[in-house]
């Protein structure tokens, strides 16, 4: 387990890994306070010598936070599906599996370590998004509640994290990155779609998280509210694994 | 005791038989030549012995351990060449082999030395280019060298030379007879000569069925014709005319200085034939039994 953890941290070191989900986090958590805040300022430019009158309400922290997560969950979510379609069906289908299969490896071991490392990975670069998105934020609004801000994050990333479950599992199970990628998309729309279906699932379904997150920068989360989600999501994201694990241990490579 | 031994081991895709029944034994120490043409189904029974794939029937011992059962303590104990091995791009010959050894749990010393031993014989030692960029041959020889890594009981060699030069092929070969002395060597090839250099033994497979299995040595005698061919330095019309009216001689043909002679008779005509060139006083440039290469062996089995 150890050299396998080892392989997947200089794969990221040594290839675009290193810098596209970090570049990409950032610049979205950059440029959410930034179009919230410059909005009016480029609207009044480009009115200017029209008779229009627009009026908008003054920019506040809250719209700058709720456009980082609208960000997040639609492009930072393709993102995350795109990049991690291919971490064990691309290597299936180059043949670069087969090879190390036939090696003292569990299989089990090969899925949990790309899970781990690639998983911290996703974590670590929400934090730099988050993180870039709240000092902006500050230096630009003169104030912003941090607490809030974190809560909104970590429900959002316990989101995420099944998100990119949902994808390895399915890269895991599919032979083509193609076939995963179609995959998880399906499981991310359904996922987005469930809590529109009854309050119910509005309340307990994985999706509902990511509404959480975008409401938990106004007022503060409530642990009661959030805990169901959570656990269903963790729930969701065991059960994701465990079965991938399942039928790749038993699949022809 | 046998390194592979296979029962009625069949593999099917959907209703296609890739393979059917097969049975085989590999004795341990031996130099064992897979053979068969494309689509035989050889590379479908190296993916069952490795685990890469399952059979749909019958069973598969490896070293003593059944095949998938014993996935993990069979792979510690061999090595695998694939038909076309493939490396993670981004890493290096020494960082690939490296990450094998991680794998092995190789350390200290020996992990050192191994891994020098194996950069020096795949030519590959300080070659620090990303794998995306290696030629086919550079990949089959860092592919050998996985392989070696943990200095296996048994190799399993698909095609191991089909990619390279004349050169790197001698290598392998060498490597392999060298081998030969303390592990078994289970080779899937279609190129012949290769298996009549190294192999001791040799199982042929066609349309997923095995066809036969047999020593070399056994094999080629008996599949010896009882032709000679002699090869005189000089006017041959004297030997032919002389041979033609001969009872024991069933046909004469020849080319050029070579007569090829078929007899009926083989133990008279192997003191005969000799005796008559000296009658003659025909200048004797070689004089031969006509053994069939494996390939003519091979052939003739197929048909």
């Amino acid at each position: 387990m150890t050299a396998l953890i080892k392989k997947e941290v200089i794969e990221i070191v040594r290839t675009h890994r290193l810098w596209s989900i970090p570049a990409l986090f950032l610049f979205l958590g950059l440029s959410a306070p930034a179009t919230t805040w410059f909005l009016p300022a480029i609207l009044e430019s480009q009115l200017q010598g029209q008779d229009v009158l627009i009026k908008l309400p003054e920019p506040s922290e809250i719209e700058a936070f709720q456009a980082y997560f609208k960000n997040m969950i639609q492009i930072g979510m393709l993102a995350v599906i795109l990049f991690s379609m291919g971490l064990i069906s691309e290597e299936k289908s180059t043949g670069v599996l087969g090879m190390v299969v036939t090696k003292p490896v569990r299989r089990s071991a090969l899925l949990l370590s790309k899970w781990l490392v690639h998983g911290s990975w996703l974590t670590s670069s929400l934090v730099l998004g988050a993180g870039s998105c709240y000092l902006y934020t500050l230096a630009l609004f003169g104030e912003a509640h941090l607490a809030r801000f974190a809560l909104a994050n970590l429900v959002f990333g316990v989101y995420m994290v099944l998100m990119f479950t949902l994808t390895i599992a399915a890269s895991a199970i599919f032979s083509k990155p193609i076939g995963a990628g179609g995959a998880a998309l399906s499981a991310f729309f359904t996922l987005s779609l469930l809590p529109s279906l009854s309050s119910w699932l509005r309340d307990t379904s994985p999706g509902a998280l990511s509404n959480l997150a975008v409401t938990g920068v106004r007022e503060t989360l409530s642990l009661a509210d959030a805990i169901v989600p959570i656990s269903s999501s963790v729930f969701l994201a065991a059960l994701a694994l465990i079965g991938a694990g399942l039928s790749f241990k038993r699949q022809e490579l | 005791m046998n390194a592979i031994v296979t029962r009625d081991l069949g593999k099917r895709f959907g209703s296609f038989p890739a393979l059917t029944g097969l049975n085989i034994s590999v004795p341990l120490g031996s130099v064992f030549g897979f053979l068969g043409p494309n689509g035989a189904g050889k590379t479908s029974v190296m993916r069952i012995l490795t685990g890469l794939a399952r059979p749909t029937s019958g069973e598969a011992e490896v070293l003593g351990y059944k095949v998938g059962l014993d996935t993990l303590e069979i792979s510690r104990k061999i090595g695998y060449l694939p038909e076309n091995p493939a490396f993670y791009g981004w890493m290096n010959a020494p960082e690939y082999l490296a990450f094998c050894a991680d794998l092995f749990g190789l350390f200290g010393a020996d992990r050192r030395s191994r891994l020098d031993y194996l950069l020096d014989f795949s030519g590959l030692a300080g070659n620090l280019r990303p794998t995306a960029h290696y030629s086919r041959g550079m990949r089959q020889r860092l592919g050998i060298a996985q392989a070696l890594i943990n200095d296996p009981e048994l190799l399993l060699l698909d095609e191991p030379t089909s990619a390279l030069d004349p050169l790197g092929r001698k290598e392998v070969l060498d490597m392999i007879a060298n081998l030969s002395e303390e592990k078994t060597v289970f080779l899937s090839t279609h190129i012949l000569e290769d298996v009549e250099r190294v192999c001791d033994r040799v199982a042929m497979l066609n349309k997923g069925r095995g066809i036969l299995e047999a020593d070399l040595a056994s094999l080629k005698a008996d599949h010896i014709e009882p032709v000679f061919l002699i090869d005189i330095d000089g006017p041959i019309d004297g030997l032919i005319s002389r041979l033609s009216s001969t009872e024991w001689v069933h046909e004469v043909t020849a080319s050029e200085r070579t007569v090829r002679v078929k007899v009926s008779d083989f133990d008279q005509a192997q003191i005969a034939l000799p005796k008559i060139i000296s009658e003659l006083s025909l200048p004797l440039r070689q004089f031969k039994v006509g053994t069939p290469t494996l390939e003519e062996i091979f052939l003739r089995i197929m048909a």
